[in-house]
């Protein structure tokens, strides 16, 4: 989706929008923060080519696949895999060995995938570790559509390069090209890596995820979330998680003064956190 | 110099990519300890590299720099850098909000986006200005903080080591003010 190309519509109009989006599929996007969320429906209408908010909410309310077409625009990739090494490289150096140490099996969540990023980075990470059997991995996803490209391997080609820099920097064990296979107009990732994995649907409140979690990884996810949906959201990690259970966020975000008091720092600039 | 002191100005955004780290710097290094806006600077950088940018851009303002977090105050009297590998967007409530979506002219952060998000929320207190660079991020943006109502500066592409980024706004837009650096920083320094 290009940016730039935008179909201006007044607050009004993006309110009665999402308000349809809910009623129709029950999918609230309530407490995204405002620039963001505008800007990119703006776009959206622009690249899908709805002139008015009134030729939007007709085609919601007629159109029952629209809500798929709708998430896959509207929901933010990750922007490529192993992004920030040093954070992956802490993880395997220190958070993940504390952890299997201490629980028979190492529940893993990514609560919400859109491309697979950072779950195929994960992977790779367990596999190369010898991990893979200590750990189970869940893995949420907003569309039935997202789960299949994921498990299908696919991979955006202009993250390949970058990918493979991170994967670098990171230090793993191999070439980048053992898990993924640059192809003239198409990248596939190695599928064994994900065969494992519990793939999950998920919901806004995120109750979908199981109990007794002792990591969650959840990196700029919440950027677009506003504070309150933010609290509401590292709430619900919290319950989740056992006791020194970790959460990851990104590296630019911050938790708000009232989800302060629930966790603690275990690394500031990789923004992992423990549960208090 | 044009009558641009006493009006109200919020805020000071610049973009630049290559070319624009030095004249960044000179404009730090003359800005005076009591800047009374907030100074947002959205330069090309790359993606992996995240520290040192900051340290440097330090080492001769009499302003901190800072690279925001995600909803952090946007606060008079500081400097604030796009951080490497997201955008930079304002958000009301006179807050940052950061991105990871797609690149745009390849670039993120993209000049575009800060600038236009900084545009609607400043709207004609906004003052913008487009340093050197070797692309053409920027140049949309640029208008549309002229559109606004915010006052517009483009580095004279002349003193431009890159002046791709410069002559695309002026392409774009030929009303924007044209200055030298030295004219851009008295500007700046006379700001109350």
């Amino acid at each position: 989706m290009d940016l730039l190309q935008y179909t201006s519509i007044t607050i009004t109009e993006f309110r009665s929008i999402l308000k349809a989006i809910k009623e129709r599929f029950d999918i609230d996007f309530n407490e995204y923060t405002l620039v963001f969320l505008k800007r990119r429906l703006e776009s959206f209408m622009s690249a899908h080519r709805y002139p008015t908010a009134e030729s939007l909410i007709n085609h919601i309310s007629r159109d029952d696949e629209f809500i798929h077409l709708f998430l896959r625009e509207m929901l933010v990739e990750s922007t490529e895999m192993f992004r920030d090494p040093s954070f992956w490289r802490y993880l395997r150096d220190f958070v993940l060995p504390r952890l299997i140490n201490e629980n028979k099996t190492v529940r893993i969540a990514l609560p919400h995938c859109v491309s697979g990023d950072e779950l195929y980075s994960l992977c790779i990470l367990l596999a190369e570790n010898g991990w893979t059997y200590f750990t189970e991995v869940y893995a949420g996803t907003a569309s039935p559509h997202f789960e299949k490209n994921i498990k299908n391997g696919n991979f955006a080609t202009y993250k390949y390069e970058v990918s493979a820099d991170n994967y670098l920097r990171y230090q793993g064990k191999y070439e980048f090209s053992k898990y993924c296979q640059l192809k003239e107009d198409a990248a596939i990732r190695d599928t064994s890596l994900i065969q494992h994995v519990h793939f999950l649907k998920k919901d806004d409140t995120f109750s979908f995820l199981p109990n007794n979690i002792q990591l969650i990884i959840f990196r700029n996810q919440m950027l677009y979330y506003t504070q309150t949906l933010q609290d509401k959201v590292l709430k619900t990690f919290y319950e989740k998680l056992s006791k020194n259970g970790c959460l990851a966020i990104g590296i630019r975000e911050q938790l708000g003064i009232i989800s302060q008091q629930l966790y603690r720092v275990i690394n500031e600039s990789e923004r992992i956190y423990g549960k208090n | 110099m044009a009558k641009t002191e006493n009006i109200g100005y919020k805020a000071v955004i610049i973009g630049g990519s290559a070319g624009s780290f030095q004249v960044v710097t000179n404009i730090l290094q003359s800005l005076p300890a009591d800047f009374p806006l907030p100074l947002l600077l959205c330069l090309h950088r790359l993606k992996h590299v995240r520290s040192g940018f900051v340290e440097a851009l330090s080492l001769k303002s009499k302003l901190p720099v800072i690279e925001p977090f995600d909803k952090d105050a946007i606060k008079p009297g500081k400097v604030y850098l796009a951080p490497a590998n997201y955008h930079m967007y304002i958000e009301l409530g006179n807050r940052f909000a950061l991105s990871t979506e797609e690149t745009v002219n390849h670039s993120r952060p993209s000049i575009d986006l800060s600038f236009i998000t900084a545009a609607h929320a400043f709207q004609n207190k906004l003052i913008g200005i487009i340093l050197s660079g070797a692309n053409k991020d920027g140049a949309y943006g640029l208008k549309v903080i002229a559109e606004m109502g915010g006052f517009t500066i483009v580095q004279d592409p002349n003193q431009c080591e890159m002046p791709t980024m410069t002559d695309a706004a002026i392409n774009l837009f030929p009303k924007h003010n044209v200055w030298t650096i030295e004219k851009i920083t008295n500007f700046l320094i006379n700001l109350k």
